[in-house]
């Protein structure tokens, strides 16, 4: 045993370029397996940290109108606070609602994302406290207590890690809360509204923003959450489900009773496991991403075999060797088996160490799209399956080497001088694995281009406006009753001139950002009933200018308009070509609803906002001058720090805060972050790829050259010239290759032909020259594949390729 | 006589990761048109080397080539093959044949490299006429694995004659078979030279080295024997 070891360290160590090769190429798509894997496992396996975790169910309100189409689902506020009071199902139940708020008590002014719960929520989730204590009974309902609880991250981020936390005043909304408690680093928040949205900050329910509705019967609200536990029941959660609904459809109808528009509407309750909550519809993602990853260890484990193949007919002669000496084929495999075992246990650790740097990249890049991402981390799960793996993959190997070993020619390839006929894959499996090869890269290197060129396209595409060296100001008011508008806009307006006062600030815009959404207005032509749906933002007098959008017929806002918000409003190009396709489309009167007649004084130019391919129809109308949303764009090169706004908006009004001060271009960035990542992952594919085809196409064809040796050694004995030989490889290479990528074509023809619309035309575009790339690209790399080896091969002395053993 | 072959100081030596092996030793080899040398000696002696290097499948370390009145010492890839292609033909103890080719096609195969333009219709009657000189005419469109070991090696022989080359070089060309088709293929052999043809030819077997009319013994990468049988010798001189 000791010796077949040692045997199987020398043999596997021997070529070291080899071991590199098959190490990388297997490093690098196991360890994508297993962080999919990994993955899969902790969102659709594993259970939730949470204490009976399959008990927690989120109860949901599903509202459906007389006509019995499903509306929405959300809960009324005080249909929820009465729910909560007067439920029997739930032995444990909690209010949960959401909130972003600025925290005022500190001179930068962070914004954080605040949670709003009724104390049971930590008891659900069967949290323990780092410091201090969680909300109890005395912060209940109506209790209005204003205290706090940290999060581990808040604690460290924006104090810290103050071991005074304790009894300190956090203020928000111009109400001070006292700190009771900092979560450990340990606890994991089930995000149930958005994946990726953590609380920095928990607050007593009693503050939550929404708590002004909290009479309103009618109106519904989505942020609005129950969860509890089950109570011990016989029942099952559908007969639950049924007497959770009568209740609050009882309720409901009882309240609303005397409002004729919700007449023949009812609520129905739905449980939602939380697990489920947590996990959403992420499933059909986990796997695709496990076909991928499995895709590519496929091809992975391809090339491999090739390599392998090549290498198992080097060393035909020491397996002849061995047979002779009475080496049965079982012993052949366990030596090959100890070998690869080896070799695979490399790529195993080397897969593992980049998993683990896998890990770190999706909890820093993808926490906003997978649920659990925080989760993440090498665990047994990853264990296991990366010693599956191995054992698999070393089997597989193991068993096609033996496989080619045609055992009774082995020994008698040491008695003749034949040429190693003992070992070696025929022609037709060496044809067939490059055809295969060819295709399989063909293929994906076509769709990796296309990928990569789409995503490209977006990012790069101009989006008609200017956003450098601009940041978008938004403010947040922390009093108790919000001011009308006539004391908003002195401030406002001190605001704009103390801004400009700054030696860094060029120009100030009362705007929204070009960037930020627009509202969907329904509206008809004044008079008649053609009816448009523009989408809608409010702009000051220099916005169109100030973001560089250009007029093209009529005139923009003056300061008139604005001061005296007249009835004006300012289309873009693909509004006004819908609605007078040949002359101008000033002129034209809108009614906004009630007789509120706007008139077009204006077409601009339309602009795109990044990641979108087609300009839709928009309007643009005054923006009041109470508006609290600011544009500020600086001298090249220079900035106004976010404390220093703060600062200037403190001294005018101690009431205002900075509710959001970032860059346009970083939204630019953020909402071209799908496009980012598909250009990063297809450029990394694409190199992947690149490699492992090329690796795979070398040792397919270095192997084709290594089986036809003698016969090329016998061919220029003949008098066959280097470029005879170089022509003939060359052909027999390209006739195999082509057809492989002949196939490719049909293939993507055939996916072009029969995939839905959208891909289709995802596809189509440069399609061809996309196709004329990627063969190009396969060409010159089965070339290089094919020439390297061959080189080698006819400068050498002619005699040594027709010598047997080398 | 014509020289057909002048060796003149010839050594050869192979390095290799942990030792120098001279395989010829300041070797001088002179073969006149219409002679058949043998070459014998032990195993290891340098018998195949010596004959790599006359049919320029391998270049010497030292020592000088003239080929057919060409010095040939040092010639570029491309002539080096042309040469092979019109002045050498091989007999290997292997056959060499082309597996996925028909007997015709490997007998064809040297004209395929010729710089002589043929027509199909040449190329046919060439390779009809050697193969029919070797009794093989009824097998052409056979494959090479469908013959016996002796029909296998008479392709070959046929396959080194259809380009009239000036010497025919010979490695153990009975090494693969059973006496009987052995002693065909030295029957041939022998005939060949008579009707003209240069031979030098390698071999274990005293029995086969005494058909060539100059005997050579190599021992240690030197000649240190040669024996030349009169009364042959007399008949070419005839
Ligand atoms: N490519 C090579 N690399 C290193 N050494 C070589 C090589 N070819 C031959 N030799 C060495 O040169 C010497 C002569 O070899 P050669 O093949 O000419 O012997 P030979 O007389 O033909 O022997 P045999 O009768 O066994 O065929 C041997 O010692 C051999 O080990
Ligand atoms: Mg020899």
């Amino acid at each position: 045993m000791k010796f077949l070891l040692t045997r199987a360290w020398h043999n596997a160590m021997k070529s070291s370029s080899f071991l590199a090769v098959v190490v990388t190429t297997l490093g690098f798509s196991l360890s994508a397996l297993l962080c999919v894997l990994t993955l899969a496992y902790l969102i659709l396996v594993e259970p939730l940290p949470y204490p009976d975790q399959e008990k927690l169910y989120r109860v949901d309100h599903h509202l459906t109108n007389h006509e019995g189409k499903s509306e929405i689902n959300a809960f009324t506020y005080p249909g929820l606070v009465d729910f909560y009071k007067n439920q029997t199902e739930f032995s444990l139940g909690a209010m949960v609602t959401y909130g972003k708020d600025v925290l005022t008590s500190l001179p930068e002014q962070p914004t954080l994302n605040t949670g709003y719960v009724t104390p049971e929520w930590f008891q659900l989730l069967g949290t323990s406290l780092a410091l201090g204590r969680g909300f109890t009974e005395e912060e209940g309902l109506e209790s209005f207590i204003p205290q706090a609880v940290l999060t581990h991250k808040t604690w460290m981020d924006v104090y810290g890690g103050d071991s005074e936390i304790l009894d300190k005043t956090v203020s928000f909304s111009g109400v001070n809360f006292k700190v009771i408690g900092v979560l450990p680093e340990t606890f994991v928040e089930p995000e149930i509204y958005e994946v990726g949205r953590q609380v920095d900050i928990w607050l007593p329910w009693d503050y939550n923003l929404s708590s002004g509705m909290h009479f309103l019967w009618g109106n519904i609200n989505p942020m609005l959450m129950y969860v509890g536990r089950l109570a011990e029941s016989d029942q099952g959660v559908k007969a639950i489900e049924r007497s959770v609904s009568m209740y609050i459809n009882d309720t409901w109808q009882e309240k609303n009773a005397h409002v004729e528009y919700y007449n023949g509407w009812s609520i129905d309750a739905r449980l939602t496991p939380l697990a489920d909550v947590v996990t959403g519809d992420v499933g059909s993602i986990i796997y695709l991403l496990i076909i991928g990853a499995v895709g590519l260890l496929i091809i992975a484990c391809a090339n491999i075999t090739n390599v392998f193949i090549s290498r198992t007919a080097n060393n035909g002669q020491n397996l002849a060797i061995s047979a002779s000496l009475g080496a049965k084929p079982r012993d052949i495999f366990r030596q090959y088996f100890i070998e690869y075992g080896i070799i695979i246990g490399f790529s195993i650790t080397f897969a593992l160490l980049l998993s683990y740097f896998g890990f770190v990249l999706i909890q820093n890049h993808l926490a906003d799209i997978l649920p659990r991402a925080g989760e993440l981390q090498i665990n047994f799960t990853t264990i296991v399956c990366a010693l599956l793996l191995a054992v698999l993959l070393t089997s597989i190997f193991a068993l096609f080497s033996v496989k080619m070993i045609n055992y009774g020619a082995l020994k008698t390839m040491l008695q003749s001088s034949g040429k190693g006929r003992g070992v070696q894959v025929s022609k037709g499996v060496r044809t067939q694995l490059m055809f295969l090869q060819v295709a399989v890269v063909s293929i994906l290197i076509f769709a990796n281009i296309s990928l990569f060129k789409n995503a490209m396209e977006v990012m790069n595409k101009p989006t008609g406006f200017e956003y450098q060296d601009t940041k978008y100001l938004i403010l947040s008011i922390s009093a108790p009753e919000f001011p009308m508008p006539h004391e908003i806009i002195p401030v406002m307006d001190e605001l704009k001139s103390e801004l400009l006062a700054l030696p860094e600030v060029k120009d100030v815009s009362q705007s929204a950002s070009p960037l930020s959404g627009f509202r969907i207005l329904a509206t008809t032509l004044a008079g008649e009933s053609t009816r448009y749906t523009p989408q809608n933002k409010w702009v000051g007098d220099n916005y169109f200018s100030f973001i560089g959008q250009e007029l093209i017929d009529g005139r923009t806002f003056s300061d008139v308009d604005i001061r005296d918000r007249n009835s004006v409003v300012v289309i873009n190009e693909q509004f006004a070509r819908e609605l007078a396709p040949e002359g101008s489309a000033v002129g034209t009167k809108f009614d906004y609803g009630n007789n509120d007649i706007h008139t077009v004084i204006g077409v601009v130019k339309g602009v795109a906002i990044p990641g979108e391919s087609d300009i839709p129809i928009r309007s643009y109308r005054p923006a009041p001058e109470s508006f609290t949303s600011l544009m500020v764009k600086f001298n090249p090169g220079q900035d106004v720090s976010k404390e220093k706004v703060a600062e200037v908006l403190s001294e005018i009004d101690k009431l205002y805060a900075v509710f959001y001060f970032d860059p346009l271009e970083s939204i630019v960035a953020k909402r071209l972050f799908a496009q980012t990542m598909t250009t990063v992952v297809t450029a990394f594919l694409a190199c992947l790829l690149f490699v492992l085809a090329g690796v795979g196409l070398y040792g397919v064809l270095s192997y084709n050259l290594h089986m036809r040796r003698a016969e090329i050694g016998t061919r220029m004995a003949i008098g066959a010239k280097v470029s005879d030989i170089l022509k003939m490889i060359l052909k027999n290479t390209f006739s195999v290759a082509g057809f492989g990528m002949g196939f490719a074509v049909l293939v993507v023809i055939f996916a072009y032909l029969n995939v839905p619309g959208d891909i289709a035309e995802f596809l189509g575009g440069d399609m061809v020259l996309d196709l004329f790339i990627t063969l190009l690209v396969i060409s010159v790399l089965t070339f290089i594949a094919c020439y390297l080896p061959l080189r080698a091969m006819v400068y050498k002395p002619v005699i040594s390729n027709l010598q047997d053993n080398q | 006589m014509k020289e057909i072959i002048k060796l003149t100081g010839i050594s050869k030596k192979f390095e290799t990761e942990f030792m120098e092996t001279h395989a010829l030793d300041s070797l001088d080899l002179t073969i006149y048109e219409g002679d058949y040398v043998s070459i014998s000696g032990p195993s290891g002696c340098g018998k195949s080397t010596l004959l790599s290097i006359i049919g320029l499948l391998d270049s010497p370390t030292e020592g000088s080539y003239i080929l057919d009145g060409e010095d040939v010492t040092t010639l570029s890839v491309n002539r080096e093959a042309e040469f092979r292609n019109k002045n050498i033909g091989f007999i290997f103890q292997s056959f060499n044949l082309i597996d996925d080719m028909s007997v015709h096609d490997n007998v064809a195969l040297p004209l395929r490299y010729s710089s002589e333009e043929l027509t199909e219709q040449q190329v046919s009657e060439k390779v009809q006429h050697y193969l029919s000189l070797v009794g093989l005419e009824h097998r052409a469109m056979h494959k090479p694995n469908q013959l016996s070991g002796g029909q296998q090696q008479r392709v070959a022989i046929a396959r080194a004659l259809v380009n009239s080359p000036s010497i025919l070089l010979v490695d153990e060309p009975t090494g693969n078979l059973d006496s009987k088709s052995g002693d065909t293929i030295m029957k041939l052999l022998d005939e060949l030279n008579k009707n003209g043809s240069t031979i030098c030819m390698v071999t274990h077997d005293t029995t086969y080295a005494r058909y060539a009319k100059t005997q050579l013994h190599l021992l240690d990468g030197k000649i240190v024997e040669q024996n030349a049988e009169p009364e042959r010798q007399l008949e070419v001189a005839v």
